[in-house]
């Protein structure tokens, strides 16, 4: 957390993976040349927010308007749609399943989303829609890592560690990256999504939640005021540095400061997640409620309890605000129980999305207009996305309720603020929705956009480790920045 | 002397380049051309086709003793944007100092060398030193002859409550005790040091300190990762490897058993439990072939770090770039592990049962009482009298139901119903809904109940019941009418039951007619067993001669395949309780009877006390490794790392560049692992020595502990790592000899002081001028914390247990599984023994850097963050330390130097100087005035979580000296290893 001494624990990681004699080099001029390398050109962007829809919401019903698809409905699915396919779930000859939603425009720029979103639809013209967005991954987990670290199995590090190791925060009193999460459940792929992987275990998200302690352990145990703490640790210092000047070991002085610096957290935490202090009309306009419990904290199944009104969502956008405000360098939001598969009730396209969608539209809105209001939408890079899309089958034919199965290759997300073009659809998907049919985009392609308006250059960002320059773009050079969607 | 240059580089940086050392290529030039060439010009690529990592490469790119005229310099040097190496685009640019190094080798001749620790491991030429210190052992020797070419001098030797504080960390992992410290320190013996050694090496808590580093290299976790993250029975693998420690098994015995323990002539299925640590994927709609490869790959890669010190997994998707491992070469690899039974089953197959040692005596007494009783069964029912009620029994039971004659059996829809013995059949569905009618004629009386027979059929699809693909069927309702005299008399239905429904197809849709498609009785997914639904009359059917009772069996649902294939019907005039009947319904006529004996019946229920006590006997279920026995797999290269992208076939293999597999070996896992354990390996000794000294040193001679290969680290001292290796070898592989040859050297047992000349020069402590100095790892911190308060359990082996961690932290999909904090001593285990779910591990040891094991971890990058200051102040399990450390102190002593002085020899086996204590006093005296002042927090500070202060004890006092304590449990002198 302190920028000086991790740059030069930093540089002498990287350089240590190295050569003898680069080793005796970087130690000896740990300079500005290096910590440029991959910052090739100017940052557009100071943070991220990152609102991940975990379980992947469909694209059919929110954000790609099918109307081929909705005349079709019922009918059997057309053979090439199916065959040769690989499917989660479905494994016979599905039938077409037209959204039960309707679409409106929105926006100066008439860009067509679900009647679900009004909210949403109301800040279209500051929102840049990728139509044509493609993983490789199909199953939940090893979806969300890729998108999220670069790699399908477990062990890469989360963009936010990324981005958290590349440049730091701006706020050391706060963590660099942190984890907001709602819906009752952890995204499935778990911690990893927010890990640091090879990345030092400092750089990992750090789960800010909504009842106990924002980060744990931030308070003092019972009986122990702020005072009392100052107390101990004037004492705790004063003893540490009669042991640093008789060890003389650099590294007691770097803890000292640790614990300063935990001690200032302590205040800065508190400070930044305490919701009261914030006027009526904003708390109104994100639909936030501050010490809002959700029952679908304690449900067995979340699903079961969802209702629109739901304020852990909002009052996470909210916080995310706050965060970015403070100096946060990437704030990343899991809401889960998007996995609309329609095997029953709380599954259902029909039941489940109406307050899915009521829980994310007004708060959405808000901070894009809040940030707007307070001059940070520019410096701040807005992603929504799920993992991957939803087929435009439906699932299963036998039930009331209808859902779609997961799908790889045609999905949708979006991005605002953060030198994006506003009121921008990027790419087409076909007439049934079910592959790219114009300027496909990749997971990758996200994440090359996102380094680079960071001021980050994707390709030359690596970090060795087991003999490979791990990037988080991957390997391969097939990722590419969206260049065409930038403003 | 041919790593001079290095030093001097090191030492003097630039001005070496003058050195008239001659370069070494392995050493100086190789790390270059791999960091700046390889991934184009390497093993995978050879771009323009060069391959700068073989001698034909170098040759052709150099003009030995001429480097201005080498095109290797000319295109590092040139303008030409399209020529200049490396690609302007790479961002990627030598440094002047590389520069110079590349030169200076081709000007000296361009000499080509392998990269290190692929060259077989030579015995080193013990360095001569000019240092005449008593005590020097062979070890010391590889390190002083470096110092003196540096101009550092070692520290002197850390003083004996060091030496024991140290000593008792690198062995145990937790603190010695204060009488141990006494009696060392008071102890003249020349021999004390050794001792102490040999006793700590015998003890047990060394088996758990280093099962732990072992543990993440062998991705040992409570649950099996992904999505669901479920629960993982295999903590008896966790036990092996503490038990198989502190045997000190050799580890080529160790390796093997891991490997291949199923493969051995004497099996050891348990240990073969390291590679069923993969994680499983239970996530709905996974495909388990893909999952299972992932495993299998998984293996492959952490065979490879572990062993190798390779990273083999770069090489699954395309040829490794830096390292000589072709993908054809990891699949062969791969080859030797994909034969076995596992499949990414939910339930983790193949299981071995594990009973404990007492479960075993159990088990083997009631088997032997069951046996028994058994016997004494079979003689009592072969007897002639009970064979005689068995036959009136059979009788009476016969008659009990009857389907009467049938008169007719037909459809709405004219497909044919047969009528076989003891079914009836139809061969296919109608495409409309459909009722089956059929008539019977029964024998007067009163009829209270009917049973409808679904029956699993060979001849219907998926050999099921039903008529529609996966033999499944949908009855909608089921109508019983009496027909009398020309009238239809509809009989009402009162209630019924089926021994199985689907999930949402139940059974009582089927009680009253209806018109929803949705709702049907199904036995989908147990279509092949045969089922029973028992429907009793609300009032009996009183049937006289000349009735016809005709039952109707309704499919009125929107698929119309689903329909019933193979049936019977029968009704009866007693009436049973459903469970009775379905517990019945499905047991042979003999257990039936023998259950309704008076006599039999006792003989079986002691039976069937000894069966579930012989089930809560057999003891806990692992995942082991067991190849299959047929249908042996085909291998191929998985294209781009991709499963079902099946490449060129592919036979068991070992690399090339390494030794060869002796021909004797057989071509299977075990193979491999004798092929990994042969001395001719290069590798396997090396990194294993290396894991070891970096446990101890906070460092290894080689730092990339998991990277050997070109682009590792350079061994700081390579001599002493050949020569550590080969010792290994010679010393049967003994882990503890090989703990103790460095425990002995002075190299270990110098002082950990940093001169500023230190601090300077070698700031990480590379070349060894001191004694290792370092945070301790996230398990010592917890068990030392937990061991000076007097909480720390000795306990030893079994379930992971669950210490205080704060609620709402485990929210895994698909998954109501809660962390519930064990009790008792178990909340105060050592560290390793902390349930590890993979998807949210216990924050405190995260805090420390302990890994989540999803994946092999080969070394800890130790860091130092506020997070952890914030765990050691305020998490509730430091907290209650504190406390009863507090309270320990104050039973001790009334006097506060004499407590101060107390804790300072318990936390860091020392005592306290005069302004030690003169801070702590004055803490002291500002909490207790506070705390005297406030005794509602006072109690607080004092009694959460631990509870109540004992009677004879100051509440404020307590709370006073729990600050105290929480203090020095944040030293830095307690959290390192100095």
């Amino acid at each position: 957390m302190n920028p000086i001494l991790d740059l030069k624990r930093r540089e002498f990681l990287k350089n240590s993976g190295l050569s003898f004699g680069a080793l005796a080099m970087g130690m000896m001029n740990a300079n500005a040349e290096d910590k440029k390398h991959f910052q090739t050109h100017d940052a557009k962007v100071k943070s991220v927010i990152y609102l991940h829809m975990a379980g992947s919401p469909s694209q059919l019903d929110l954000f790609d308007p099918k109307p081929t698809l909705s005349r079709l409905h019922g009918t059997q699915c057309p053979k090439e749609l199916f065959e040769g396919k690989r499917f989660a779930f479905i494994k016979k000859l599905p039938t077409l399943l037209g959204s039960p939603f309707k679409f409106k425009k929105y926006g100066k720029c008439g860009m067509e989303m679900s009647e679900m979103l009004p909210n949403i639809g109301s800040v279209a013209d500051e929102i840049c829609l990728i139509r044509s967005m493609t993983t490789d991954q199909f199953n939940h987990a090893p979806a969300q890592l890729l998108l999220h670290t670069g790699k399908s199995q477990f062990g890469g590090a989360s963009m936010g560690a990324w981005i958290n190791y590349g440049l730091g925060t701006m706020n050391k009193n706060l963590p660099g990256y942190v984890v907001l999460n709602s819906g009752g459940k952890f995204p499935s792929s778990g911690k990893s999504v927010w890990g640091s992987g090879f990345l030092p275990s400092k750089f990992q998200g750090v789960h800010c939640r909504s009842k106990g302690d924002p980060i744990l352990y931030v308070s003092n145990p019972k009986g122990m005021n702020k005072q009392g703490r100052r107390q101990t640790l004037d004492t705790l210092n004063a003893l540490n540095k009669k042991h640093a000047s008789k060890m003389g070991d650099p590294e007691i002085d770097s803890r000292i400061a640790q614990y300063e610096l935990a001690f200032r957290m302590q205040t800065a935490v508190p400070e930044v997640v305490d919701l009261s202090k914030e006027p009526k009309h904003i708390l109104d306009m994100y639909g936030a409620q501050p010490g809002f419990v959700s029952a679908a904290d304690s449900a067995k199944d979340p699903r079961d309890v969802y209702k629109a009104n739901d304020a852990s969502f909002a009052n996470n956008c909210l916080l995310a605000r706050k965060m970015v405000e403070n100096g946060v360098r990437f704030v990343h939001l899991f809401d889960w129980g998007w996995d609309h598969h329609g095997n029953g009730k709380g599954e259902s396209l029909e039941y489940s999305m109406p307050p899915k969608c009521g829980q994310i539209d007004k708060p959405i809105s808000a901070l894009i207009k809040d940030l707007k209001q307070r001059g940070l939408l520019d410096s701040t890079l807005i992603v929504f996305s799920g993992e991957f899309g939803r087929t435009p089958m439906s699932q299963r034919n036998d039930r009331d309720w209808h859902g779609r199965d997961h799908q790889p290759d045609a999905f949708s997300m979006w991005m605002a603020g953060g030198g994006v073009k506003g009121g921008h659809v990027h790419g087409e998907t076909t007439e049934l929705g079910n592959a790219v049919a114009r300027d496909k985009a990749h997971v990758s392609d996200i994440q090359a956009t996102i380094l680079h308006q960071m001021g980050i250059n994707p390709y030359r960002f690596a970090y060795p480790f087991q003999g490979l320059d791990q990037r988080l773009i991957g390997p391969t050079e097939h990722a590419k920045v969206l260049k065409s969607i930038l403003a | 002397m041919k790593f001079i240059g290095v030093c001097v580089l090191f030492l003097i940086g630039q001005t070496c380049l003058q050195s008239a050392e001659k370069l070494n290529f392995s050493y100086q030039i190789r790390p270059i051309l791999s960091k700046y060439c390889f991934a184009c010009h390497g093993p995978d690529k050879a771009k323009g086709k060069l391959r700068l990592d073989i001698q034909e490469g170098v040759k052709k790119s150099t003009k030995a003793g001429h480097a201005a005229e080498s095109e290797l310099i000319q295109r590092i040097l040139t303008d030409d944007e399209d020529d200049v190496m490396p690609p302007h685009e790479t961002g990627k640019k030598l440094k002047d100092s590389e520069l110079a190094l590349l030169k200076q080798w081709i000007n000296e001749g361009a000499s080509f060398g392998e990269h290190w620790s692929f060259q077989d491991i030579k015995k080193p030429v013990i360095p001569e030193v000019k240092s005449t210190k008593k005590g020097l052992t062979d070890l010391d020797k590889f390190v002083i002859a470096k110092l003196e070419k540096k101009n550092l001098s070692p520290s002197p030797e850390a003083s004996k409550r060091s030496l024991i504080r140290r000593v008792s960390l690198d062995i145990r992992g937790i603190l010695p005790s204060v009488e141990e410290v006494e009696k060392f320190i008071a102890g003249k013996s020349p021999k004390a040091y050794e001792n102490l050694l040999d006793k700590f090496l015998t003890s047990e808590l060394y088996g758990e300190k280093w099962a732990s580093k072992w543990l993440d290299l062998a991705r040992y976790a409570d649950t099996k990762g992904y999505e669901k993250d479920r629960h993982r029975e295999i903590w008896r693998y966790r036990d092996w490897v503490i038990k198989a420690i502190n045997a000190d098994m050799p580890y080529d015995e160790f390796t093997e058993k891991q490997l291949a323990g199923d493969l051995l002539p004497q099996p050891d299925y348990l240990a073969t439990a390291f590679h069923r640590n993969t994680m499983t994927n239970d996530e709905g709609g996974t495909d388990n072939e893909e999952f299972r490869t992932e495993a299998v790959k998984d293996r492959v890669d952490t065979t490879g770090m572990v062993w190798l010190g390779l990273s083999f997994a770069c090489a699954k998707c395309h040829t490794h770039k830096y390292d000589p491992v072709t993908i054809q070469e990891y699949y062969e690899v791969y080859s030797f592990f994909n034969q076995t039974e596992d499949n990414d089953l939910a339930d983790d197959s193949p299981l071995l049962r594990m009973p404990t040692e007492q479960q075993k005596q159990v088990l083997a007494k009631v088997r032997k009482g069951i046996n028994e009783q058994q016997q004494t069964l079979n003689k009592a029912f072969a007897s002639s009298n009970i064979q005689k009620d068995f036959e009136q029994w059979k009788e009476k039971h016969k008659a009990r139901w009857t389907k009467g004659k049938v008169l007719s059996a037909k459809t709405k829809s004219g497909i044919k119903i047969n009528q076989e013995k003891d079914r009836f059949f139809v061969e296919t569905a109608s495409a409309a809904n459909d009722v089956y009618s059929i008539s019977l004629e029964l024998s007067p009386g009163s009829y209270k109940t009917m049973e409808l027979k679904v029956l699993a059929d060979k001849r219907l699809p998926n050999k099921g019941s039903g008529l529609d693909k996966e033999g499944n069927f949908a009855l909608s309702y089921i109508e019983v009418k009496v027909l009398r005299d020309g009238n239809e008399m509809t009989v009402e239905n009162g209630s019924l039951k089926a021994d199985y429904e689907e999930n949402r197809m139940f059974a009582h849709f089927t009680l009253k007619p209806h018109n929803s498609p949705n709702k049907a009785w199904s036995v989908n997914r147990k279509q092949k067993e045969n089922h029973y639904l028992i429907l009793k009359f609300k009032k009996p059917i009183e049937v006289k001669d000349g009735d016809q009772v005709l039952v109707n069996l309704v499919h009125k649902n929107k698929f119309h395949d689903k329909k019933l294939g193979a049936f019977d019907l029968a009704f009866s005039q007693v009436e049973d309780n459903f469970k009775n009947y379905l517990a019945k319904v499905k047991k042979p006529l003999k257990s039936q009877f023998i259950e309704s004996h008076s006599e039999l019946k006792k003989i079986n229920s002691k039976i069937a006390r000894l069966k579930s006590e012989e089930k809560r006997n057999l003891g806990s279920l692992t995942p082991i490794m067991r190849d299959k026995s047929k249908g042996l797999r085909p291998n191929y290269i998985h294209e781009r790392g991709f499963f079902l992208n099946k490449g060129k076939a592919v036979k068991p293999g070992t690399p090339e560049f390494l030794h060869s597999m002796s021909e004797d070996l057989p071509k299977n896992r075990l193979g491999f692992a004798k092929w990994l354990m042969d001395k001719r390996n290069p590798l396997t000794a090396r990194v294993a020595v290396n894991r070891v000294w970096a446990q101890i040193f906070g460092r290894g001679i080689v730092e990339s502990e998991e990277d050997f290969g070109n682009q590792g680290t350079m061994p700081s001292h390579p001599d002493l790592i050949d020569w550590l290796a080969l010792n290994f070898m010679e010393n049967a592989w003994s882990q503890k000899k090989l703990i103790k040859t460095i425990l002995m050297s002075s190299t270990y047992k110098q002082s950990s002081q940093v001169s500023a000349q230190l601090a300077k020069e070698d700031k990480f402590n590379i070349w060894l001028a001191r004694g290792p100095r370092f945070r301790m790892t996230a398990e010592m911190i917890r068990d030392s914390s937990l061991q000076v308060a007097g909480l720390l359990s000795k306990k030893m082996y079994g379930h992971s247990v669950m210490p205080y961690q704060p609620p709402g932290l485990w929210k895994s999909t698909y998954n109501t599984r809660k962390w519930e904090t064990s009790k008792g001593e178990n909340k105060y285990r050592r560290g390793l023994y902390t349930y590890l779910k993979r998807t949210s591990p216990y924050p405190t040891l995260t805090a420390f850097d302990a890994p989540s094991r999803e994946i092999c971890t080969a070394r800890r990058i130790r860091s130092n963050t506020p997070l952890q200051a914030l765990v050691t102040l305020n998490d509730p399990v430091f907290v209650e330390a504190a406390q009863a450390f507090a309270r320990l102190l104050i039973k001790q002593s009334s006097d506060s130097d004499k407590r101060i002085q107390l804790a300072y020899k318990m936390a860091l086996s020392r005592k306290a100087e005069s302004t030690e204590l003169t801070a702590l006093k004055e803490l002291l005296q500002n909490r207790l005035s506070f705390y005297n002042e406030n005794p509602a927090e006072a109690q607080k500070m004092a009694e959460i979580p631990l509870g109540k202060v004992p009677g004879n004890i100051n509440v404020s006092e307590a709370a006073a000296w729990t600050s105290v304590c929480n203090v020095i449990f944040n030293l830095d002198e307690f959290l390192t290893k100095e």
